[in-house]
């Protein structure tokens, strides 16, 4: 069955006028102009009409159970990256011959990383003591890789976050990252690679930060950095303790709820966000991080707002009727 | 004609050669023998739906493999679609469950939905469906997303583009 083809920048057209009209609120001219386009030839009226078509398996859904329907399609796609995850963990355990298969549908370079790594911890924080007696704690979703030598203790830091108690030596340890290389003899620290970005905070002694585009400078005891690629700027390092994972808790001072919401959400499945009027709330206290729901519930008093769970994974913190 | 029975002795040569093996490769990857044997006969189907892409295959094998593995995936994510629907629909209170025939005609209709937007990223996939089906408008959108507003009317325009070209477009 052939189906007529309009050609792709027709297309792109009708997709530009279908936003624009829902994007503006319907101006009158902005419908008459739409009007003028789709009359101009038989294929804009087709891609217009053909939009319309499509539109209609969303607009069941939007009558029936639109937040439902996100949510289990949203919650789908990240179970099911991380489904592949493991999936291509096991099968690259099972044989090299399958290398190209398996880095085919990791589409997240989330595998690559965990694939490489010594150290892996996935659901839970993991503690290690390395072979110089240094302390290492690994929060859960990260990836180390250790590279001792005579001369040098490095460690990769490949995805996530890590606590480490560096035990003074001869040999410099130094954290390596994309664009930059964090180097103590002696300190205790935390370390966030995300998303092309590094959050630094050092709780004891001094590191020392080899930047790629930028002057190498020293992070002291008390201080948090965050450094991208081409930016460096200090934190205020009362808000948030980064590692207060390694104790099981979060400690926060004047924290916003939204701020505080997104780092609780990498210690639940699911999606966790507040209403706009309460984003900009102030938190603070210490809680367990065992119980997420608990937490939550304190959060929402503390703003007299209460918590919504749409469904068990999609949960939000709205004012108090 | 000519061209046709070369195809199919073609394909029946194809399936003597490696169908076996096809199973095997497939079982290693998935659970149960039967679903194996199902997924390497869905695999030779889809060969038989594009007939020109049969006479250049140079290492079957791994054409095959490539094929059977999309149907691999494919079922596992539809796998996780169900389980999160019957999940939700759990949380459902019992007053408000819609009737069986219902909840399959809501079930089909995300199945449909994931393909269309499969391959989107996180960020796209939330923009369009916040647009879609919560109709919250652009300027929220971009705003509890925390990115511009042309960058959702670029996620969504993403998202209509590519259910447009799996719908009408020449695959």
């Amino acid at each position: 069955m052939a189906v007529k083809k309009v050609p792709e920048n027709i297309v792109q057209q009708a997709i530009a006028w279908h936003i624009r009209l829902a994007s503006s609120q319907q101006q009158s001219t902005d419908v008459e102009a739409c009007n003028h386009w789709r009359a101009q030839h038989t294929d804009h009226e087709l891609a217009w009409q053909r939009l319309l078509e499509m539109d209609s398996t969303f607009a069941q859904v939007a009558d029936q159970a639109p937040t439902l329907a996100q949510s289990i399609l949203l919650k789908t796609d990240s179970d099911y990256r991380s489904v592949n995850r493991r999936q291509a963990l096991k099968v690259m355990a099972r044989s090299a011959m399958t290398v190209a298969v398996v880095s085919g549908i990791a589409y997240q370079q989330g595998a690559i990383d965990y694939l490489g790594a010594d150290y892996v911890a996935y659901s839970a924080s993991k503690f290690y003591l390395l072979q110089d007696n240094s302390e290492l704690w690994l929060n859960k979703n990260s990836a180390a890789k250790l590279n001792f030598s005579s001369s040098s203790r490095q460690l990769d830091l490949s995805r996530g976050e890590l606590k480490l108690n560096a035990v003074a030596e001869h040999r410099p340890f130094s954290i390596q990252l994309p664009f930059v290389k964090i180097s103590s003899q002696q300190a205790s620290f935390f370390v966030r690679h995300h998303d092309e970005e590094v959050i630094v905070q050092v709780m004891d002694g001094s590191v020392s930060v080899n930047h790629l585009s930028q002057n190498r400078f020293d992070i002291k005891a008390g201080q948090s950095y965050r450094v991208g690629a081409h930016s460096v700027q200090l934190l205020d390092n009362k808000m948030f303790d980064y590692s207060s994972w390694v104790d099981g808790i979060f400690s926060v001072r004047n924290m916003p709820l939204s701020a505080l919401l997104a780092e609780l959400s990498n210690y639940r499945s699911g999606f966790l966000r507040c209403a706009p009027s309460l984003a900009e709330h102030l938190v603070s206290g210490v809680y367990q991080l065992s119980d997420t729901d608990l937490i939550l519930k304190t959060l929402a008093l503390s703003a007299q707002a209460e918590v919504r769970y749409l469904t068990r994974w999609w949960t939000e913190i709205i004012p108090s009727r | 004609m000519s061209s046709n029975s070369d195809l199919s002795i073609n394909i029946d040569k194809l399936y003597q050669d490696h169908h076996q093996w096809l199973v095997s490769w497939i079982a290693g990857r998935t659970s149960g023998w039967d679903n194996a044997q199902d997924l390497a006969q869905d695999t030779f189907m889809r060969l038989l739906a594009r007939p020109n892409t049969t006479e250049n295959i140079r290492s079957p094998r791994a054409w095959l493999a490539k094929i059977a593995n999309n149907l691999v995936v494919d079922q596992a994510r539809r796998k996780i679609l169900e389980q999160n629907y019957l999940l939700a629909l759990a949380n459902v209170p019992e007053a408000e469950q819609p009737s069986p025939e219902h909840q399959l005609a809501l079930l089909a209709l995300l199945e449909q939905i994931d393909d269309l937007l499969c391959s989107l990223r996180a960020v796209e996939k939330t923009a369009f469906l916040m647009v879609r089906l919560e109709g919250v408008s652009y300027r929220q959108v971009a705003k509890q997303l925390g990115v511009s507003l042309s960058s959702v009317e670029k996620y969504v325009a993403k998202a209509m583009f590519q259910c447009y070209n799996l719908v009408y477009g020449d695959l």
